[in-house]
């Protein structure tokens, strides 16, 4: 109708659109089929946000479900760098910083950028968050957390360790149980427009937290209390560098209470050095002295080398042997095998020692634990040591038997003696009792571990004998005597290796074991003294330590024996 | 009754895509207007207003005889140049995005480079058909609508608008091309073009910019390209079936311009391939019924304003698609129908309408005569024979 050419050209420009049109389609089907699933994860990735909702932590209670750790909710300040006007940072600085007590110059720095979020402090205190809500300044927010509170202060400190602020178990039990405290965080599937703003219609997946579990622990907040408080006593009169302290109760060794000096509060661990921290009952390894005595006896009495009465003639205080000369701090002449242990001769033990040979000396301290863990569920349990007879010296059976040249941590020393406590059984000391659900369901429950027989129950009982007259008049350890009850204890005042090689002269561990009553023995107590000054004995430092935490144990316990006052 | 019926299809075509439009800019702009005017209807309302107006004209232009415009073409082209010339005036003039595009009408704004775009196929349609014995010639024939293009299109550029002059310099070739311009004329034309247009892209740096987020689009997710990725994880994240009508998720500030420039990814990712299917469909079904409505037009002139006018349409929508599917660098074109803007709609709305007018009188013309003109009434012989 128009002309052929104007046809021709009408129709090239119809169809090169036409082309175009398929072009397009070509490009939507294989953007909207093809790579849909691609593209679907790209806008996921993009709209969706999964929140987690934390866990509660669980607990650290007492053996009566005192809390000892919790975890309450709490406030922490950040802000928005980039959305701070400049010209306010200094008016925001200088608003906040008493308020939330950061240094002024610090916060100035870290409200400068244009991150999206900085902390300023973490948990704030209830007066802190009213005053920063009152202050309204721009760019800055709250954030609910929660914040782990230990509500008695220093008070087992070493055990339960801490949590950083995020809620990580750092050291103790908070460290060793972080996932059983731990819990599960639930989630919370959202999608969120551009300006990360959430939008409840598209929300889904919601799925709730699992809080953490309870840990219940043996210890007994009232004699860890005790514990504390005489400890402390100690530590500070005698001027000493250390001192630990371990209730345990022998036939089932659960452990009552364990204290450690210095100490530090968890709620301020920041401030707190790593000496502080140590949990010395079990990290540290000590020459336990005279304390060790015990057992190189109880091994001659088991092996039916000695009886009580067996006399050693102590050669008036200096014996020459293995070309050495050995002291004992008071010359005695003939002693019976019980006043050996009484009067801590060095050269009657070194006589039992000879009597019972390095081979049975090693079997019998191996049985007694010596040299191994005790396998308590804390962290950083140091093994002790226990040399094998074949690399000893001339001098090293003497030795082991003054419990030198032998090392064991202040735990592992007073499981052993405990044993003797528990008719000769040796246990596996326990501080976790039982961990529990939220909703108060036993999870685990720690039963009580023999770790076997080491002396009979007869030896047991005549050691028990023994060691009551230790505490009587003419032993060492007098001063932890206790009117109407019967105690069994040892002294021991051990040489500290000196930096400089060899044995020092001025650096001791004062330390006394002991245990009551002997007949059926509820409670043993090991006191430790690091480097007391001036004085250094173990009988004139630790033992009164003992008697008074004992004292006071068998009044909270109302362990009264009535036969044993009559006797008396 | 062939006419009769195209002009049906054609109207039917036009109010599907304008239905699609409102419920799409309802959709993507719902959020946006609460969170920016407090009311979700916002954005619907003022659509709706420039709705009623465009009918209004739709009815006016459709019942004027299109050959009023012929007449008139002259007076058009002083007209635009006159609309291009006041957005330079102050006070008449508004300025958006470092753009002075918009002139101010009482309460609205008017882009009028969306008129020139028609003025200028008016104006071309009639001079075309007028010197169809000279067209073959370079200075009396091919150089005078040339230099209408080019002055137009230059206007347009300093607002700077290049993407509607750039539509409008390919109307216009296009015009040149059915008008029986040499293609040695044409080719001369575009090699001379070219360097020209090199030199407004690489010279401007966000043009640039956009070039290269265009090929490639991750180099700079964050900056250039946001739109693009944000516009095929519109598009991709729809699927064949889409997420379903106000499901969108990239509508909630992910994507920028989702009213207008983007308002096709938006649907891509609501009514997924089917709803992106279907509006191609109904875009070539536009296509097809302007191309009839231009053969069968009475004369050249209505033939050729008939082809410009469904050209301008349809490639402004192919455009708006093409960018939104990244095959097409990024170039704020509306949706014809479709996309939010009032300047556009009562544009086309009036275009539409002189494509109906087309149909409607030779439909008249054909009730009365019953059959058709002798093709040599029209047709240039002179050049066939060439």
């Amino acid at each position: 109708m128009l002309g052929r050419t104007y046809n021709n050209r009408s129709w090239l420009v119809f169809s090169v659109f036409i082309c175009f049109s398929a072009i397009i389609l070509t490009r939507l089907f294989s953007l909207q089929c093809l790579q849909h699933s691609n593209y679907r994860l790209s806008a996921r990735n993009q709209h969706q946000s999964t929140n987690y909702i934390p866990p509660q932590r669980g607990g650290i209670l007492d053996c009566r479900g005192n809390i000892l750790a919790a975890s309450i909710p709490s406030f922490s300040l950040y802000c928005v760098p980039r959305e701070i006007p400049a010209d306010r940072i200094a008016d925001i600085a200088t608003a906040l910083a008493p308020v939330i007590e950061v240094d002024e110059t610090e916060l100035r720095e870290r409200l400068t950028g244009s991150g999206w979020f900085v902390w300023l402090k973490r948990h704030l205190s209830a007066t802190a968050v009213r005053e920063i809500k009152q202050l309204d300044l721009p760019g800055l927010a709250l954030k609910q957390e929660m914040k782990r509170v230990y509500p008695k202060g220093s008070l087992l400190s070493q055990v339960l360790g801490f949590t950083d602020p995020d809620g990580n178990g750092l050291e103790g039990m908070e460290w060793k149980f972080d996932r059983q405290l731990r819990g599960h965080p639930g989630w919370l599937v959202t999608e969120k427009d551009s300006k990360q703003r959430e939008i409840s219609w598209f929300r889904s997946n919601n799925v709730a937290p699992i809080d953490g579990c309870n840990l219940f622990l043996t210890i007994d907040e009232v004699i860890q209390a005790i514990a504390e408080e005489e400890l402390d006593k100690v530590f500070k009169e005698y001027e000493a560098k250390g001192a630990s302290l371990v209730v345990m109760e022998p036939s089932t060794g659960r452990i009552l209470a364990l204290a450690n000096r210095p100490t530090y509060d968890p709620n301020r661990y920041t401030q707190s050095e790593a000496e502080e921290r140590r949990n010395r009952v079990v990290a540290d390894q000590l020459e336990p002295g005279s304390t060790f005595k015990v057992f190189p006896a109880a091994a001659a009495l088991e092996a039916g080398l000695v009886a009580s009465d067996t006399e050693f003639y102590c050669e008036d205080g200096s014996f020459q042997i293995g070309g050495r000369l050995l002291r004992d701090s008071h010359p005695h002449g003939v002693l019976r095998f019980d006043e050996i242990l009484q009067k801590s001769s060095n050269i009657g033990m070194a006589k039992v020692g000879m009597i019972l040979g390095r081979g049975e000396l090693y079997r019998f301290l191996r049985n007694f634990g010596i040299g191994r863990r005790t396998g308590i569920e804390l962290p950083g349990e140091a093994s002790g040591c226990l040399h094998e007879p074949r690399s000893w010296s001339k001098l090293s059976l003497r030795s082991i038997t003054m419990g030198h040249e032998v090392s064991t941590t202040p735990l592992g020393l007073l499981t052993a003696f405990s044993a003797l406590g528990n008719g000769g059984v040796l246990l596996q000391p326990r501080i976790l009792d039982r961990i529990e659900s939220p909703s108060g369901e036993v999870i685990y429950r720690y039963l009580r571990k023999e770790k076997g027989r080491v002396v009979s129950e007869d030896t047991a009982r005549k050691m028990l004998e023994i060691l009551r007259k230790v505490v009587m008049a003419g032993g060492t350890g007098r001063r932890a005597f206790i009117p109407g009850f019967q105690v069994a204890g040892k002294t021991g005042t051990a040489q500290k290796l000196d930096p400089g090689g060899g044995y020092s002269h001025s650096l001791y561990y004062a330390l006394f074991m002991g245990l009551f009553p002997a007949a059926h023995p509820r409670v043993a107590i090991l006191v430790v003294v690091d480097e007391p000054h001036p004085y250094y004995y173990g009988g004139v430092v630790s033992a009164p330590v003992f008697k008074e935490v004992a004292e006071r144990i068998i009044r909270y316990l109302d362990l009264e024996a009535p036969e044993e006052i009559k006797r008396s | 009754m062939q006419i009769n019926y195209l002009k049906t299809i054609l109207i039917f075509l036009v109010a599907v895509l304008l239905g699609v439009g409102l419920m799409m800019i309802y959709s993507s702009s719902t959020i946006y207007a609460l969170d920016k005017y407090g009311d979700s209807y916002f954005f619907l309302k003022r659509q709706l207003l420039w709705l009623g107006a465009g009918i209004v004209l739709f009815f006016l232009t459709a019942r004027t005889d299109y050959h009023w415009l012929q007449k008139k073409s002259r007076l058009m082209l002083i007209l635009g140049v006159i609309l291009l010339v006041a957005v330079f005036i102050p006070g008449l003039g508004r300025s958006g995005g470092g753009a002075r595009r918009w002139l101010r009408l009482g309460g609205f704004g008017f882009q009028p480079s969306e008129l020139v775009k028609y003025l200028v196929i008016v104006y071309l349609a009639d001079l075309l058909s007028r010197r169809q014995k000279t067209i073959d010639r370079f200075f009396s024939g091919f150089l005078p609508p040339l230099l209408v293009i080019g002055g137009l299109s230059g206007l347009i550029v300093i607002q700077p608008d290049l993407g509607s002059a750039l539509i409008l310099v390919v109307i216009g070739i296009l015009m040149l091309y059915l008008g029986g311009a040499r293609l040695a004329h044409l080719g001369l034309l575009c090699l001379t073009a070219l360097p020209a247009l090199t030199l407004l892209i690489t010279r401007v740096g966000y043009r640039k910019r956009r070039i290269l987020a265009f090929i490639n689009p991750w180099a700079d997710p964050r900056g250039i390209g946001f739109q693009i990725i944000q516009s095929l994880i519109a598009l991709g994240s729809g699927g064949p079936t889409g997420l379903g009508l106000g499901e969108s998720r990239q509508k909630l500030f992910y994507l920028p311009a989702a009213t207008t420039d983007f308002i096709f990814s938006i649907l891509g990712e609501e009514l997924g391939f089917a709803g992106t299917g279907l509006v191609i469909i109904l875009i070539v079904g536009l296509l097809i019924v302007g191309f009839a409505i231009a053969r069968r037009a009475d004369d050249l002139f209505g033939s050729l304003l008939a082809q410009g006018i469904t050209a301008m349409l349809v490639l402004q929508a192919m455009i708006n698609m093409g960018v939104s599917a990244g095959i097409l660098p990024t170039k704020g074109l509306p949706f014809p129908f479709v996309s939010y803007g009032g300047s556009n709609l009562i544009v086309s709305f009036l275009a539409v309408g002189i494509l109906v007018n087309i149909a409607t009188y030779q439909e008249r013309e054909c009730r009365y005569s019953r059959r058709r003109a002798p093709d040599y009434i029209f047709s240039p012989e002179k050049k066939e024979l060439k």
